[in-house]
């Protein structure tokens, strides 16, 4: 399971939709190009079109719809051990 | 946080000047102002932003035909909701649609795909805005409707790509920047690789950042260390998404579908190659074909986004900062979209906040 | 406690099938002697010593049923919690509906047994109603509008202006679950945990008015938000307002959708949520008194008022990485019909 790194439990936007806005989700499901993903107990329907080679139970990074790369389950280890490091970011796993 | 801070602190302490790091990413803006960074960093250290907002940079010309588009017959236009607001030369999108203009807020270009098959006889257009993390969305999008055989879905095209502006800036005699935060999501799609002319033609360092408040400290130590050192690399600091090379799948649909063109920046001028347009086999899909009236461009007046946008001058100072623009009743596209320059500073910057008691 | 299959335009007609409607669904579902009257206005008994208070309400939720509620449900929650805002005790709404020609009967029943269900949770009385239908593609299904009475009993002040410097700021639980149930269904989001707030909250507020805390006064946060309130209580009182950002709860469906979503948790509506300014030293009380309550188990202070300061915004928030910013109010924010 990939410790998704969050510095703080929450993002704390202010409104708007954030043209950048992309977030790590779970792959749950899987049908050729299409899947569901799954963050916090939300899931939702996304293409796969751009990362075929994601597997079910991989983390992708989900951006109006579309999965638009994949979470490097050793460089996110690696940045989890740096802010451990730090030790202050609050962290999910 | 505290120990990025402290660290980033001990090297700015080392340094014999003051240190500018813009970011070009209207989500950095964003972050940035959310977590209060700016007032956290050292005084050596500064932090501005560029034409980072893709709305912001939307020249009045395209939302004039936005709109134009929307009065047609049977023409149902699909946006992100930040481009609602942006002022055109007559009526923003949100005006037009409470005078009866069709005009619909979708959170996905596949949300417009969707509202095409569910409405045959409805021509939708999507406004096509954004950077590289967007374009291969509404790429994909536009890939279903050809597979699928949804005849009536098109596109408006307005996305633009950001080295080419980069270059701009950095010629630029106004502007001094020491390093830039690259954009985290654009560089998921486009790899790293694509702004190693920073360092092979100008010398200057990069470093790709994610989003988090954490993100965005490492990104400004890691510049903070290149200056201290003499050094001008592209470093990666969001190795977790971020790669050299990108997403090829992404990149390989983006390429069948679109050419660089030439596109005009809010601010900036036209800038050569720095925009998409689709390629001719797909005239059936591009909605700039469709012939409208349009008005004479009309940038309003007093209004200094373009010198924000090129990071020349902070949003105070701007005459109408304040001072008849403001989040609720916008003049600039800078105040207008939450990850505007002028908006961000607006909502956290233009405060003194003092501790409580 | 029937309906018609599908509502036609003579439901709303005053005649025969509007009387058939009201005998067959409106009245046996809610049952009171006051309502089956009848009549033109509904003549009330005595009203209790104190002073009346009395306010109204729109209901343009879409969709009109969601996880944990529906609009009838809602409609009646939200007029009752105006009125437990202000101290007072609610006893009687009145409900008229507005609804398109074509609605599906089904839709009608669930959100009359839904505004039944929160008037006996509420324990108030409807007792007087409306129904007009218009044409269709002229309306969107239902629309409710409301009116609710109620006595705030003698001695019990409530007011902005009571607010004070080193008060202290509670909510009643997880923020944010109402607006983001709405959003998750609008947006194919799903989030089998998630569901509305919506609540009547008159019980958890004599709870806590009963324990004797100082409490200056109270407001839900539904459109708008928390942020809204804190901006329009800063306003009112001429202080300043401070969240700790790592305080306040938020349950994880709802940060979900926010972060999918571009929206901060502090602008989305609560529909069964108290914010509470209460004296410091009664702080532990005021939340003792609210986890007792069943729906005050997520009590959390989240934040204190501080003096106004010149060039200081009114309401700052501490981030959860530890700086301070100035928390504003969002401008043209697109969420309509959230309630």
């Amino acid at each position: 399971m990939i410790p998704v790194i969050r510095a703080g439990g929450r993002r704390g936007f202010s409104g708007g939709f954030q043209m950048c806005l992309a977030i790590p989700m779970v792959l749950v499901e899987k049908d050729e190009f299409e899947g569901v993903a799954e963050v916090d107990g939300v899931r939702k329907k996304i293409s796969l079109m751009f990362v075929p080679e994601a597997e079910k139970g991989e983390y992708v990074l989900v951006h109006a719809g579309f999965a638009i790369g994949q979470v490097d389950a050793e460089e996110a280890a690696k940045t989890l051990e740096l802010l451990r490091e730090y030790s202050d970011a609050m962290v999910d796993l | 946080m505290a120990g990025l801070l402290a660290d980033l602190r001990q090297v700015a302490a080392g340094l014999d000047r003051r240190l500018t790091f813009m970011e070009v990413c209207g989500t950095h803006t964003h972050s940035v102002a959310a977590a209060g960074l700016r007032r956290m960093m050292p005084p050596a250290v500064r932090l501005i932003s560029g034409p980072g907002c893709p709305v912001c940079v939307t020249p009045v010309e395209y939302l004039d035909r936005a709109l134009a588009l929307a009065n047609l017959p049977g023409t149902l236009v699909c946006t992100f909701g930040d481009l609602m607001r942006v002022p055109s030369s007559t009526l923003t999108l949100e005006q037009a649609r409470a005078e009866g203009a069709q005009i619909e807020v979708v959170y996905s270009p596949r949300d417009a795909l969707v509202i095409a098959r569910d409405n045959p006889d409805l021509r939708v257009v999507f406004l096509a805005v954004g950077f590289e993390t967007t374009v291969p969305t509404i790429t994909g999008a536009l890939a279903e409707a050809e597979a699928d055989g949804v005849p009536n879905f098109l596109l408006l095209p307005g996305n633009k790509t950001m080295p080419q502006v980069m270059r701009v800036l950095v010629d630029d005699p106004e502007l001094e920047v020491d390093g830039f935060l690259l954009p985290g999501h654009v560089s998921v799609v486009t790899g790293w690789r694509l702004f190693e002319f920073l360092t092979s033609d100008f010398g200057i360092s990069g470093v790709v950042a994610g989003f988090m408040p954490t993100d965005v400290a490492q990104g400004v130590l890691a510049l903070t260390r290149q200056a201290a050192e003499g050094r001008a690399e592209i470093e990666n600091v969001y190795g977790r998404v971020v790669s050299a090379e990108g997403n090829r799948h992404a990149r390989e649909l983006v390429e069948k579908y679109f050419e660089p063109s030439d596109e005009i920046w809010r601010g900036f001028g036209t800038v050569p190659g720095s925009g998409l347009s689709l390629r001719p086999q797909w005239a059936h899909r591009d909605a700039s074909r469709i012939a409208v009236d349009l008005p004479p461009p009309l940038e309003p007046t007093g209004c200094r986004c373009g010198e924000v946008l090129r990071g020349v001058i902070d949003p105070p100072e701007c005459p109408l900062f304040d001072a008849g623009c403001d989040p609720d009743l916008p003049v600039g596209a800078c105040m207008v979209s939450s990850e505007g320059t002028c908006a961000a500073w607006y909502r956290n910057e233009r405060w003194a906040v003092e501790r409580g008691a | 406690m029937k309906g018609p299959e599908r509502v036609l335009l003579a439901h709303g007609g005053g005649g025969r099938l509007t009387r058939k409607l009201v005998e067959e669904l409106f009245l046996p579902a809610l049952e009171n002697p006051l309502l089956a009257t009848l009549t033109d206005a509904a003549v009330l008994p005595e009203i209790p010593s104190g002073r009346p208070a009395l306010t109204t309400d729109a209901f343009v939720v879409d969709p009109p049923v969601f996880a944990g509620g529906d609009l009838g449900y809602l409609s009646v929650c939200g007029t009752v919690n105006d009125l437990a805002m202000v101290g007072a005790r609610p006893r009687w709404l009145t409900w008229a509906l507005i609804i398109e020609e074509g609605t599906d009967g089904e839709l009608l029943e669930t959100c009359v047994h839904g505004a039944a269900r929160a008037a006996k949770e509420a324990d108030i009385d409807i007792v007087a109603g409306d129904t007009k239908v218009v044409p269709r593609g002229k309306g969107d299904r239902l629309f409710a509008v409301t009116a609710g009475l109620g006595v705030v009993p003698p001695g019990r002040e409530l007011s902005d202006r009571q607010i004070q410097p080193g008060d202290v700021l509670l909510v009643s639980g997880p923020i944010g679950d109402h607006g983001a149930a709405v959003l998750a269904h609008r947006h194919a989001l799903e989030a089998p945990g998630l569901r509305s707030d919506c609540a009547p909250l008159a019980g958890l507020v004599e709870a806590l008015l009963e324990s004797g805390a100082a409490v200056r006064a109270m407001h839900d946060p539904t459109r708008g938000g928390v942020v809204t309130v804190c901006h329009e209580v800063a306003e009112r009182c001429g202080l300043r307002v401070f969240l700790d950002q790592a305080a306040i709860p938020v349950r994880p469906e709802v940060g979900a959708v926010c972060d999918l979503l571009g929206l901060d948790p502090l602008a989305l509506a609560c529909e069964g949520r108290v914010l509470v300014w209460v004296a410091a030293e009664d702080a532990g009380r005021a939340a003792d008194a609210m986890q007792a309550h069943p729906l005050g188990g997520g009590t959390s202070v989240i934040g204190r008022v501080e003096p106004a300061a010149v060039g200081s915004p009114p309401v700052v928030l501490k981030t959860v990485v530890g700086g301070e910013r100035p928390l504003d109010l969002l401008s043209g924010l697109d969420l309509p019909r959230i309630c």
